[in-house]
């Protein structure tokens, strides 16, 4: 009786004392660890964002600024939570708008104008807004990809969104649902980029047609689809130009060459944009901020933490992205202001065209 | 010591309790008689504080207890079904009310031992509820009422589930624990016999109401009306007319002083008796043994059938013609409201 | 304080809770959409209605929910009965077990089913891969756990006398089981069922990654509408759709429980639970045991035989990344993240749940059954909704918790109240009230029987409650990601976070498996804390 009196009450103490740990660290303002003159910063941005141990670090000891990152879902789903909290904002900056959601951002007026320290080491083509109300940061291309063990002598690799309508390539594809997933979503204004306002529906028409296979994010088509990815048997999925890079980093079989390629002729650009939320009481540590994701430091350290190009053109990249990283020449773009006009139509003739 | 006076307590739109009024005295053991549902289980819970008053008081010692809750009254209730707590064994039952008063473990443990010991389970205190018999259950339910030394003990209906034999040996061990332990009680229960054997006192109740309240031996002399005759087992039951000091039953005409008018006639057990060339003269329709003596139910000509009570050697055979005798005293004759 | 002021403040405290947490942020974020100038608009209701798309999502999602509860209940009943019935070597071990699915993200179980269903997959012949099937398929593997755990614990105190009673009237086991055991299991069973309804219901994960896209429920395009077009009208017009839905099921689901409701004794496991007695039992108990490791344990041993696919690599690369970064996420530190959201959020749960059943149990009143009601809705209403309601409503101090890392248990409990109190609910009512009679006539007060006879006689419908509460938190993923939150990630984010990457698919199926050890061993270790006394309870 004693005995198991004890192992209760050491069981029932446990569970009190993880909640006092709870309680204990569960308020954000662990302020005292800092300096006394340091500012916090929050930063909304999307769950990708990540950089790597340390340069945070740097930002506290150079500017005596503490960053809060707040993670806020996808892209599109931080743009809308900024916008909804647009009256009393959320944070201070917000990294991670990007082109295709860029119109809808600026159309709200989130932002106020900053001329980041760096940015004329930023190629003219990225400085979408020339009101500079949003920093270019890094830039990212959508394209097509391929397992590289399925195409050889017998099935050449696809070379362009045309081929992929091709009856050789018939039920080999899979692609993201542009409704659900921000790779899709660029995909399809690829295809309006390359077969017009009008086209594109003729081109899905063909490609659904073809069997192509539609997920409703990039991890399930990835990797529930993608026959180098996981557990799928189509070679052929919408990606990135950095999977090749990605596919040799986290090798888990120590792998030196990708097992994936990108098909170059079929990408969409994609910008990423940081930008000061009006509304911020913290107005000069927020463009530290951006200076400092404009920073070389931050910026060399892009590619192998998000694996995206940094938007700074003098910066040196690593060896594994500058090896094995796609760099498509002409990537496709679209207009800000059509995207944003037309997007949610485009999505919605998709899904009746494709999916339902 | 506890005053019950016009007290009433409603559930909805029923009357379980109808202006009651009941008194009693130190040391004194009550016993409420009625069939089920006449609202003596509610009485005992509108006394412990479990039941809200529509109406009329209740006071220990001349203090109105309105105002205080169940756990403040210090009183003692067992059960109907005992509601033994089902997760907790033996002693931890027995000793739930010295928990609640805040009484240190050792004398806890003392006084548990103490009044197991006088109920007959002595070493119990281990074991889970569960896996007592019914009487055992009795026993604990008792024990847990006793143990906290309340200053009225009550009892619901406390041998109700238990077997005749178990019943009658637990019945007289009642009583001598309620004399021994010298604390006024009232007993609730549907059996006259219980009630007489235990109580000094028996308020009768139908539907609510208390109808009469009397010393055993003088509710059984004189139950106040047919209803309560019945209820103690007292019948057959007939109309008849009055005329004259006399009664005419079917089974002859007996004195009474009841005034001229119509009558209801109810026979105690026991009214007639065997006796050649008795008055009333019938047939042996069946006999049943009882123990010591064998009860005959005759049939007597043009009358309700009636028993008789004989010695088992004098038992005749079914269908034997026999003349019995009616004792007068053993007629009990209540005026009939038109 | 006096007796009333206690019931106040008792009420008080789940009032406040939901009203803060979920009456408040949903009525902000659907008020955006359907009042105008001041005024009301329910034309975004009409226009949902008026939808035909939106009219066969509707139909959709309703048919599916039905079906699949159906489903959990036919999967989950002879699991349940084994395990209140018999006694097993191991019956701790597969009551943990079956609590696994419940937790993981929706986007392992997705994989898994794909790894099995796929066109590549041991049961790819049958073609599930993509479409109602594998929906069905893993919200069965999900949610029976709340079938097994919730009936089962119920079950598992019903005096068996009852059965052994029919049997002697001349019933047959089945029609003993018909006639006996299920009406006493009624509130139970449709406790249960309400639940399962509700989670599949809004269903969202699973309808995105399992359906295809040619399938959707009312969540997901509340998702879609907020989320992604930012179009408030409609999704106000959806999600008031949605809650009527859920209202009338609920409703309905009440006043059965209420009616079915009977207080009955209620015993120790030890009496009930027997070793198997015949061949018969044994077989029946064999292939019941056999059916749902394979249901269960299949999907799951994909799980681990994937993160294993590159023998201990994945694992080491958990505690040890090739290169350190923000986006990795130490082992230790997700772990200890999780297990400080599931205390807080287990704590949060009881006793808002358990003041709220305490309530609830005192099914007399209509305040009871409208508290009931308003505990079960956020099961029923979207993620989205709630998330962003947060947002727009909680953004003035003293509650400006918009960014707080309290909304992340918060959130998960606002999951697991629900749960709480149907769990608890039905024990309560099982008591005999007069039971609580006895303790307060030999002087305890209120609170005092309270803490002596509903407490210890409700605490394994406490732990089992608690369970779940823990279990719900370590694998939500659903309600935290619609919430900006701060850096504190927890394992399924940390899964997330690698499946978001190429190449780490081992890596992410390792934590997965480690999650699962997780979980079980909170369940196993929360299904030990018995109170003193009630050991055998």
């Amino acid at each position: 009786m004693t005995g198991r009196r004890r192992r209760v009450q050491a069981a029932l103490a446990t569970l009190v004392g993880l909640a006092l740990v709870v309680s204990a660290c569960g308020d954000d303002d662990d302020v005292d660890a800092t300096a006394p003159e340091s500012v916090k910063v929050r930063l909304l941005t999307h769950d990708s964002f990540a950089l790597s141990d340390g340069v945070l670090d740097r930002l506290r000891e150079e500017s005596g600024i503490e960053l809060e990152v707040i993670a806020a879902g996808d892209a599109g789903s931080v743009v809308n939570q900024a916008i909804l909290t647009a009256s009393d904002p959320l944070a201070d900056v917000l990294y991670g708008v990007d082109s295709t959601f860029l119109g809808r951002a600026l159309a709200e007026d989130l932002f106020v104008p900053y001329e980041a320290a760096g940015l004329d080491a930023v190629p003219t083509a990225l400085q979408l807004d020339p009101q500079h109300r949003v920093t270019p940061i890094d830039v990212g291309d959508v394209c097509v990809n391929y397992d590289r063990a399925h195409f050889g002598e017998e099935l050449a690799a696809p070379t362009t969104l045309e081929s992929l309508t091709d009856a050789e390539y018939r039920g080999l594809t899979v692609v993201e649902n542009p409704a659900t997933s921000s790779t899709g979503l660029a995909f399809l204004l690829a295809t309006v980029a390359e077969y017009g306002a009008d086209g594109w529906r003729d081109y899905w028409q063909r490609l659904r047609d073809n069997d192509v296979l539609v997920a409703d994010s990039w991890e399930d088509a990835y990797y529930g689809a993608f026959s180098a990815g996981g557990g799928g048997d189509r070679p052929i999925v919408v990606s990135y130009a950095s999977s090749p890079p990605a596919d040799v980093v986290f090798a888990e079989d120590g792998r030196t060459e990708p097992a994936i390629g990108v098909v170059e002729q079929s990408c969409y650009r994609q910008v990423e944009f940081a930008g000061i939320l009006r509304g911020t009481a913290e107005a000069d540590a927020a463009e530290r901020v951006v200076d400092f994701l404009l920073s070389p430091a931050v910026q060399a350290d892009i590619p192998l933490q998000m694996f995206v190009f940094p938007a700074r053109a003098d910066v040196e990249l690593p060896e594994v992205f500058e090896r094995w990283a796609a760099r498509p020449v002409d990537p496709y773009e679209l207009e800000l202001d059509v995207v944003d006009a037309r997007r949610d139509e485009w999505i919605e003739e998709w899904t009746d065209l494709v999916v339902r | 010591m506890l005053s019950i006076r016009d007290v009433s307590v409603r559930y909805g739109t029923t009357t379980a309790v109808d202006h009651v009024d009941l008194h009693l005295a130190a040391s004194e053991t009550l016993a409420i008689l009625g069939p089920s549902g006449s609202g003596k289980s509610t009485l005992l819970r509108a006394v412990a504080g479990l039941e809200p008053l529509a109406h009329g008081s209740i006071s220990w010692r001349g203090n109105d207890l309105a105002g205080t809750p169940p756990h403040e009254r210090r009183f003692g209730l067992m059960f109907q079904d005992y509601a033994l707590f089902p997760h907790h064994d033996v002693g931890r039952n027995v000793e739930f009310g010295l928990r609640m008063a805040d009484v240190p473990a050792a004398r806890r443990r003392a006084r548990v031992r103490e009044v197991l010991d006088v109920v007959g389970l002595a070493g119990f205190e281990r074991r889970p509820v569960a896996q007592l018999s019914g009487g055992e259950q009795q026993r604990v339910a008792l024990a847990r009422a006793l143990a906290p030394d309340p200053r009225l003990l009550m009892l619901d209906e406390p041998l109700g589930a238990l077997d005749r034999a178990l019943r009658e040996h637990l019945v007289d061990e009642l009583r001598e624990l309620l004399d021994v332990a010298d604390v006024p009680a009232i007993y609730v229960t549907h059996d006259h016999d219980e009630a007489f054997t235990v109580a000094d006192r028996v308020a009768v109740m139908h539907a609510g109401r208390v109808v009469q309240v009397d010393a055993p031996a003088a509710l059984w002399r004189r139950p106040i009306d047919p209803r309560v005759a019945q209820f103690l087992g007292f019948g057959p039951t007939v109309d008849a007319i009055a005329r004259d000091g006399a009664v005419r039953t079917p089974w002859g005409v007996v004195p009474c002083g009841a005034p001229t008018g119509p009558v209801i006639v109810v026979l105690r057990p026991g009214a007639f008796a065997v006796r050649d060339g008795g008055p009333v003269t019938g047939v042996v329709r069946s006999h049943r043994f009882a123990g010591e003596r064998v009860v005959l139910t005759v049939d007597a000509a043009g009358a309700p059938a009636v028993d008789v009570a004989v010695a088992p050697t004098a038992a005749p055979p079914d269908g034997t013609p026999i003349a019995l005798a009616l004792d007068p005293d053993a007629v009990l004759v209540y005026p009939r409201d038109s | 304080m006096t007796r009333v002021g206690v019931r106040v403040a008792m009420i008080a405290v789940p009032l406040a809770f939901l009203a803060v947490f979920f009456v408040y942020p949903v009525a902000s974020i659907v008020g955006r959409g359907v009042v105008a100038d001041g005024s009301l608009d329910l034309a975004p209701v009409a226009d949902v209605i008026a939808d035909g798309h939106l009219r066969g999502v509707l139909w959709f999602t309703t048919w599916q929910a039905t079906v699949s509860t159906l489903l959990t209940l036919v999967v989950g009943l002879p699991l349940a009965a084994a395990l209140a019935q018999f006694e097993f070597r191991g019956r701790e071990v597969v009551r943990s077990l079956v609590a696994v699915p419940f937790v993981l993200p929706t986007v392992v179980v997705a994989t898994a089913f794909t790894a099995v269903l796929g066109r590549g997959g041991p049961l790819g012949a049958l073609g599930w891969d993509r479409g109602v099937a594998p929906i069905l398929a893993a919200h069965v593997f999900f949610n029976v756990a709340v079938v097994v755990r919730a009936v089962g614990g119920f079950w598992a105190n019903l005096d068996p006398h009852q059965v052994d009673a029919a049997r002697v009237l001349g019933a047959s086991r089945t029609r003993a089981f018909v006639s006996v055991t299920l009406p006493r299991l009624a509130p139970a069973l449709a406790a249960a069922a309400t639940i399962v309804f509700l989670f599949t219901f809004t269903s969202f994960g699973v309808v995105l990654l399992l359906g295809g896209p040619g399938t959707s429920t009312l969540e997901v395009e509340i998702y879609l509408q907020t989320a992604r077009f930012l179009d408030l009208e409609a999704a106000a017009g959806l999600a008031i759709v949605q809650l009527l839905a859920v209202i009338a099921v609920l409703v309905v689901s009440g006043r059965f429980q209420a009616e079915r409701a009977v207080s009955q004794r209620l015993v120790g496991r030890a009496s009930t639970a027997r070793p198997v007695r015949t061949g018969t039992e044994r077989g029946a108990l064999v292939a019941t045991l056999v059916a749902a490791v394979a249901f269960l344990g299949g999907p799951l041993l994909v799980l681990v035989a994937r993160s294993l696919d590159g023998g201990l690599d994945s694992y080491r690369a958990l505690v040890r990344a090739p290169r350190r970064s923000a986006s990795f996420v130490p082992l230790d530190e997700a772990i200890r993240n999780s297990l400080m959201f599931a205390a807080a959020a287990t704590a949060i749960a009881l006793v808002v749940g358990t003041l709220a059943a305490v309530f609830v149990a005192r099914r007399t009143s209509r305040s009871s059954r409208a508290l009931d009601l308003l505990v079960m809705l956020p099961l029923g209403t979207s993620a989205v909704t709630i998330g962003f309601g947060f947002l727009v409503a909680l953004d003035e101090p003293p509650l400006d918790l918009r960014t707080s890392r309290w909304l992340i248990p918060i959130a998960h409990a606002l999951v697991a109240i629900p749960f709480v109190v149907r769990i608890v609910v039905p024990a309560l009512r099982s008591i005999d009230p007069r039971v609580r009679d006895a303790a307060a006539v030999l002087g305890a007060s209120p609170a005092r029987v309270w803490r002596e006879v509903d407490l210890p006689i409700t605490a394994r419908a406490l732990t089992v409650a608690a369970g779940f509460a823990a279990a719900i938190s370590l694998g939500e993923f659903g309600a935290t990601i619609f919430i900006a939150r701060p850096d504190v990630p927890t394992v399924p984010i940390a899964i997330a976070r690698l499946l978001g990457r190429p190449g780490n698919f081992g890596t992410a199926m390792a934590m997965a498996t480690v999650l699962m050890a997780i979980t079980a061993a909170v369940v196993l270790l929360v299904d030990r804390v018995r109170i003193r006394d009630v050991g055998e309870f």
